[in-house]
């Protein structure tokens, strides 16, 4: 689709003096597009110039359209030496070049300037005109939409997901070129910026192609690289998933009569293409695995070290490979008969980017896979045939496939892929988590009805039936019956509109006999039937279908291990691949136990980041905790050890006292210590029809319960670290998560942040590195101090080791304020009223367990009746609650009416609570550099990158405004980099920030947020 | 040391207590010992380094904004920091709020470079740092210079170019007038006013005396100058102190008098009347001269409020007399050939007995 780019420059504002004798400036702008160039008049002695130039033209191919920028700059006009560079702004086209969004962007742009910031405004009007295209065997990806959101988009329905899609692309950095040396530090930053932006044009319009050749319309999950490897140039990678979206409400209502047929299809499907799944069986048998922990199936490719240099791998891969390529062609055949979706079984790749799905698509969890690869960087020669690059990533995400099949898994969720590089030592990194799934799942029913048992029950027993025989089949039916049978009890005490439970995700997808490792089994703690592993670890976010208890709780686990200096490349990535597994398990075992000291036995969104430095190898493993009602409950940790001396076994006894009051304080903040009855009831209910394998099960996890802490003397570091990990202080609670799991519900966005630290770090004991940890966490709630009670929800820790001994983290989060929370009292009443209330409209014990939920129009709802059983309860008490409440309530109401008016609002979760999301308008994805020749004078390194984050954070704002939105969804800051050189007083710096920008509306929480205010006006008369 | 630690927010919050410290001249370093005494740390459990780092991060913000606060309609219009406008507001008001002490000792002195440098002796004199000092001075410099040859309404101009509040915009522009009209507010006989009094009674010139009263027809000049046409009237007054005149004034006054006033109080009046009387009508003349205008509050306090408060004048019998004195001038009929008088007399004294009345302190 070829297409016409008209822009008109209308005026400039705040405009930096660039004439010394007037304090004026003579300003005009150049228009720049592919190789065509236009320019303004010149505006004489003006700060505001009002240009309001024709429209200027430009014509380009979509290739043009989609890879290159469009640029302005704004010059000052000398009439005797050269004209001086004022600043540019860069314009990503792409967000125009869809079918179904007006066509325009307007607005005020930050003008920028690389070595100056920020210098003024200059108003713009872009508009593309789009032909339909002609020629019917050029396949373009003009309107594919790319979304950063790793789930459904608000308002769209996930027809078909077409599968994982990937790129790469690799160029020279100019920074490394030769002209660098002669060119001025603007000149080669700009065209590095230049650079970045085409290779993030080319890489969307690459992917672009490969989804519309899958079928598809769209990307989610949407998650770009850049790999500065220095000499050997970029290497620009993207990952995403293809899915077919369609928007409801444009093309028919929701209704279940239009939604019908596909449902209908989709289990003929399955069924057809089961016959095709034997080589699953094969490929679980086949792939050895090599594992040293429970959850985290880790494996290094064991030829990393020794061969690194050459990237054809050795044999287990090649193996392992090969019986994929052995499944892709065998099941080609079924590609007819799934004209629709594609079956998991065709996936080249059965990953997934994205991290939530609609409910019923998850059928089991098995647990975090990821491998690692050491590579030595070598110059690429041929930049249009990134082979060897390609080969590294295809090697990896084998051995990811490998791993997932060993879990008894076939799919792979909340994929990602990231690579660290120190010199010319690079780790590539993919992790994910295991599962099977069900691609055919009924897409109408994301959003209301329980998930058909049938849709669950045919695929299940088919794919485990060769494995396992018949008994497997029964049980599973007894199960889904059960299952069902207390779904119905759930779904009796929460109405329409709660989230319905589904314990089969917790199950073990493999089977017990065959476990890929050793792993402590119990009996499910909600069906009774089947198995379940005693602590999940997983990337994704809180799936619905999970039951959690209480609150969730952030955990990281931090790891330091001191490098020998380079000697050398070959031995320096030996020394790196053996120090790996280490690392890992350390980081492993240091979650596991904070998992127990936390009271709970799951792990949402897990993030394992490994960076290496000249000196150190750092990893720092983060996620969010929870109690999942399925899975046993943890006992508190006990302390082992060998005690020689008296006083070394009473210091050990103080330790275990320690531990088990952490435990217990834990357990209290998290509000996990009414759930023990919760647990037990379902228990009685259930053991009437229970099978003797309950029984049997209940056996051998009597013994397996407890965790063992193993300490080797009484000072042990680990212990001493695990205590004193401290608490977050009163009002703030923290969860890495882009879904809030558990009884947390949000109510406004009070603050995106972000939090650059670096400083020289000489490792000297553990503690002084996970003090740094400490510390930051502490700077940023006290900096947020008035805003609790609050939740610091999509955090996110980002570890670089930019020079020897030197350490960068980079945070980023949002602090939202809660809804219903004003103080503790408040809390407990609501607690019993809530009690009251279930035990009044539905007659199960296990009520507290239902009453957790994250869906806020019920809350709203029980808010109403609430009221009238308080005032039951008791005139006095009522007005103090509701008090409070008002103020709360009012609180965010006052923020949010204030802030919507013309603000931008930015924010690391898919959403912004308290409104809704009405139009998404284009993915954003930009490079920004700046450098400083005069760091004294603008406050110093700190000046710099507080100016530097803040300009990013405007032009940012800028950029969705112009397009007519007022949010930027899924915001990430993908990379920082910074070099400084104090003592030249230079220092430049790289940010890469990305985002969905959207349109939000309020009206929602608007009448809801009123209606209590309302009832306390009434509430004298009753 | 740290290299970097920052911390960014989508939105710009300004910690007003920490604001408030840098606009006093506080360094991070003070700012963060000052917390400290007052507990912070303790109540909110945190180091030192926490705290500091916090307090720096909220400087350098303040530094990088105080370039956009010299002008502050730029602080509306930008984009870098996305900040509530009632936050903005507050940040300018704050910023060019002033200490009346300090005010005090600036007024009357020319708003020049050099005496910029006297602002050590002030900061010593009113024990408020340098910083702050060398703020204020420089904030009624660039006010003064921004608005002095402007055509219009003082305030209005102070509140579209600096966007204040009424409240300060009219401080500011009673500063602007005082410096304008370089009235003499330094004497040691002056030292008694405060920065208020001065305040009240140059707004009090602005509003009937300034070209911009109601009274005045042509508004061709600006409102920082008083009313030329107004001065020139004012001489006419002086029929007021010719002999006759003078004595059935005072007639007129004193049984005027007799229902509102005590009697020892009316003896005073009595006895002093004639050079009470003479002196106002001298100051109304004078003020055709732009030496005379300059002296207006020495000569107020020398003459007028000095000599009533040295024989013990209450503040509200001062008030009776004065809105006698001027009442009666009506009745008497002095001013039969020029009845346009009546208003300049009206216009004169409404104002002087508002001054007299405010500065009538020792």
């Amino acid at each position: 689709m070829p297409g016409k780019v008209k822009v008109r420059v209308v005026a400039g504002r705040g405009l930096p003096v660039m004439d010394r004798s007037t304090d004026l400036t003579d300003a005009y702008v150049e228009v720049r597009f592919g190789p065509d160039v236009f320019k303004t008049d010149i505006c004489k002695k003006s700060l505001n110039p009002q240009w309001n130039s024709e429209w200027f033209k430009f014509e380009g191919e979509d290739e043009s359209l989609q890879d290159e920028p469009l640029e302005l700059r704004v010059l000052d006009h000398d009439t005797y030496s050269a004209n001086d560079a004022i600043g540019k702004i860069y314009i990503d086209l792409n967000p125009l070049l869809t079918k179904d969004m007006p066509k325009v962007i307007s607005g005020w742009f930050p003008i920028y300037d690389t070595m100056h910031g920020i210098r003024g405004e200059l108003n713009l009007i872009v508009k593309v005109d789009l032909f339909s295209d002609v020629n019917k065997f050029r396949q373009s990806s003009c309107g594919i939409q790319f979304f950063s959101t790793a789930e459904v988009p608000s308002g769209y329905r996930m027809q078909v997901i077409n599968g994982f899609v990937e790129e790469l692309v690799v160029n020279d950095d100019p920074e490394y070129q030769w002209i660098d040396k002669i060119r001025t530090p603007r000149a080669s930053n700009e065209a590095r910026q230049r650079l970045f932006s085409k290779l993030s044009g080319e890489l969307q319009r690459k992917i672009g192609v490969k989804v519309a050749e899958l079928g598809g319309n769209a990307v989610i999950g949407y998650c770009q690289c850049f790999d500065l490897e220095g000499e050997s140039g970029i290497v620009a990678r993207g990952i995403g998933t293809g899915v077919t979206l369609i928007r409801p409400s444009q093309l028919m209502p929701p209704s279940p009569q239009g939604a019908s047929p596909q449902f209908k299809d989709s289990p003929l499907i399955e069924d057809s293409a089961t016959p095709s799944s034997p080589p699953n069986i094969i490929r679980c048998a086949t792939s050895p695995v090599k594992v040293n922990s429970p959850q985290t199936v880790v494996r290094r490719s064991s030829e990393s070290d020794a061969s690194s240099t050459t990237p054809p791998k050795g044999s287990s891969l090649t193996e392992s490979s090969g019986s994929g390529s052995v499944v892709g062609s065998g099941s080609k055949a079924a590609t007819k008969l799934s004209a629709q979706q594609p079956s998991i079984d065709l996936m080249e790749y059965p990953f997934f980017t994205m991290t939530s799905f609609p409910v019923g698509f998850i059928v089991h969890l098995g647990g975090v896979v990821s491998a690692k690869s050491v590579k030595l960087l070598d110059k690429i020669h041929n930049p249009e045939e990134p082979e060897t690059r390609d080969a590294w990533w295809t090697e990896i995400r084998t051995e990811i496939r490998t791993h997932c099949k060993a879990m008894g898994c076939h799919a792979v969720l909340g994929y990602t892929e990231k690579t660290t590089i120190c010199d010319e030592i690079i780790v590539l990194c993919a992790t994910g988590t295991a599962a099977r799934v069900n691609v055919t799942y009924d897409p109408t029913s994301s959003t209301r009805v329980p998930p058909p048992p049938p849709a669950v029950v045919p695929e299940k027993p088919s794919a485990e039936k060769e494995r396992d025989k018949k008994l497997y089949v029964d049980v599973n039916l007894a199960n889904s019956a059960a299952q069902s049978s207390l779904q119905a009890l759930y779904d009796h005490g929460s109405d329409d509109g709660s989230p319905h439970y589904n314990c089969l995700l917790c199950h073990v997808p493999y089977k017990p006999s065959s476990a890929p490792f050793p792993v402590n089994l119990s009996v499910c703690g909600i069906c009774r039937k089947r198995k379940v592993p005693d602590v999940l670890f997983t990337t994704i976010d809180p799936p619905t279908e999970i039951q959690t208890h209480g609150k969730g709780a952030f955990i990281q686990a931090r790891v330091c291990r001191p490098k020998a200096k380079s000697k050398g490349g070959e031995s320096n990535a030996r020394e790196i691949s053996d120090c790996l597994p280490f690392l890992e398990y350390e980081l492993h075992s240091q979650l596991m136990n904070k998992l127990k000291l936390c009271g709970m036995n799951g792990l949402y969104g897990l993030k394992i980041q490994i960076t290496v430095g000249e000196s150190l190898l750092v990893g720092v493993a983060t996620a969010t905790a929870v109690f999942m009602a399925a899975l046993p409950m943890p006992s508190v940790p006990r302390v082992s050890g060998q005690a020689t001396s008296e006083e070394e076994n009473s210091r050990l006894q103080e330790i275990q006292k320690r531990i088990s009051e952490k435990v217990l304080r834990n357990r209290e903040k998290h509000e996990l210590l009414h759930i023990d009855t919760g647990q037990i009831s379902p228990r009685s209910v259930v053991t009437d029809d229970s099978d003797e394998e309950t029984s049997e099960l209940d056996l051998s996890s009597g013994n397996k319960d407890t965790f063992v802490i193993e300490v080797d003397d009484a000072n042990d570091e680990n212990i001493i670290s695990l205590l004193k990990q401290s608490q977050l202080p009163e009002g703030f609670t923290m969860l890495n998560t882009h879904k809030i799991p558990g009884s947390t519900t949000l109510a406004s966005n009070l603050q995106m942040f972000t939090q650059i630290w670096r400083q020289e770090f000489v490792s000297t004991s553990k503690s002084s590195f996970i003090d740094i940890f400490e510390n930051l966490v502490k700077k940023i709630c006290y900096k947020l101090r008035r805003m609790s009670p609050c939740c610091l929800c999509g955090i996110d820790f980002s570890v670089d080791l930019p020079e020897d001994r030197e350490i960068q983290i980079t945070l980023t989060g949002v602090c939202c304020s809660l809804e219903n929370v004003s103080d503790s009292a408040f809390e407990l009443q609501t607690y019993s009223k809530e009690n009251l209330l279930k035990a009044v409209s539905a007659t199960t014990t296990s009520s507290s367990g239902t009453s957790e939920r994250d869906d806020m129009m019920f809350q709203m709802e029980e808010f109403s009746t609430e009221g009238s059983i308080g005032n039951l309860q008791g005139h006095t008490r009522v007005p103090l609650t509701r008090q409070t409440k008002e103020n709360s309530v009012r609180r965010s109401l006052e923020h949010t009416v204030q802030k919507h008016k013309n603000c931008v609002e930015l924010t690391p979760l898919p959403s912004i609570p308290g409104f809704k999301i009405e139009r998404y308008l284009g993915n954003y994805n930009f490079f920004f550099i700046r450098e400083s020749t005069s760091l004294r004078e603008i406050g110093g390194q700190g000046g710099f990158m507080q100016t530097f984050v803040a300009e990013v954070m405007a032009n940012v704002r800028a950029n969705v405004a112009s397009l007519g939105g007022n949010g930027l969804v899924s915001y990430r800051m993908n990379q920082c980099v910074l070099m400084c050189n104090p003592h030249k007083n230079q220092s430049q710096c790289l940010i890469n920030v990305s985002g969905d920008a959207v349109v939000v509306s309020s009206e929602e929480s608007f009448s809801i947020i009123v209606e209590p205010l309302r009832k306390n006006s009434d509430s004298p008369i009753t | 040391m740290t290299a970097v630690d920052v911390f960014v927010g989508n939105y710009t919050l300004i910690d007003f207590e920490l604001y408030d410290l840098w606009l006093n001249g506080y360094s991070a370093h003070d700012a963060a010992l000052f917390l400290q005494k007052s507990g912070v740390l303790q109540k909110a459990d945190v180091s030192m380094e926490i705290v500091y780092s916090d307090i720096q991060d909220q400087y350098r913000l303040f530094t990088s904004m105080e370039k956009l606060l010299k002008s502050p309609p730029k602080l509306i219009d930008q984009q870098i920091y996305q900040m509530e406008t009632d936050m903005q507001k507050r940040v300018i008001e704050r910023y060019y709020r002033f200490d009346s002490v300090v005010v005090r000792e600036i007024l009357g002195k020319k708003l020049s470079s050099r005496n910029r440098k006297d602002m050590e002796d002030v900061s010593e004199k009113t024990r408020i740092p340098i910083r702050s000092c060398r703020r204020q001075f420089d904030n009624l410099k660039r006010v003064f210079k921004t608005v002095e040859d402007m055509m219009g309404s003082l305030v209005e101009n102070i509140k579209t170019h600096y966007l204040l509040s009424e409240d300060l915009a009219r401080q500011y522009a009673a500063i602007v007038f005082i410096a304008n009209n370089r009235f003499e507010t330094g004497k040691k006989k002056l030292s008694h006013l405060t920065f208020e009094d001065f305040v009240f009674c140059a707004n009090q010139m602005i509003t009937n005396w300034s070209y911009s009263s109601v009274e005045c027809k042509v508004h061709e000049d600006m409102d920082v100058d008083l009313d030329r046409r107004f001065l020139q009237d004012l001489r006419e007054l002086k029929l007021i102190a010719e002999k006759e005149v003078l004595d059935d004034h005072k007639g007129q006054v004193i049984s005027h008098l007799k229902q509102t006033m005590s009697k020892k109080s009316r003896q005073i009046v009595e006895e002093s009347f004639k050079n009470w009387s003479k002196a106002i009508i001298n100051i109304a003349c004078g003020l055709n001269h732009s030496k005379d205008v300059r002296d207006i509050f020495l000569d107020l306090v020398e003459k007028v409020t000095e000599p009533c408060l040295s024989v013990g004048l209450t503040a509200p019998d001062m008030n009776t007399f004065l809105s006698a004195y001027k009442d009666t001038i009506v009745k008497m009929d002095v001013f039969r050939h020029q009845p346009h008088m009546l208003v300049v007399w009206d216009r004169y004294m409404k104002t002087l007995i508002l001054c007299v009345l405010q500065i009538y302190h020792t």
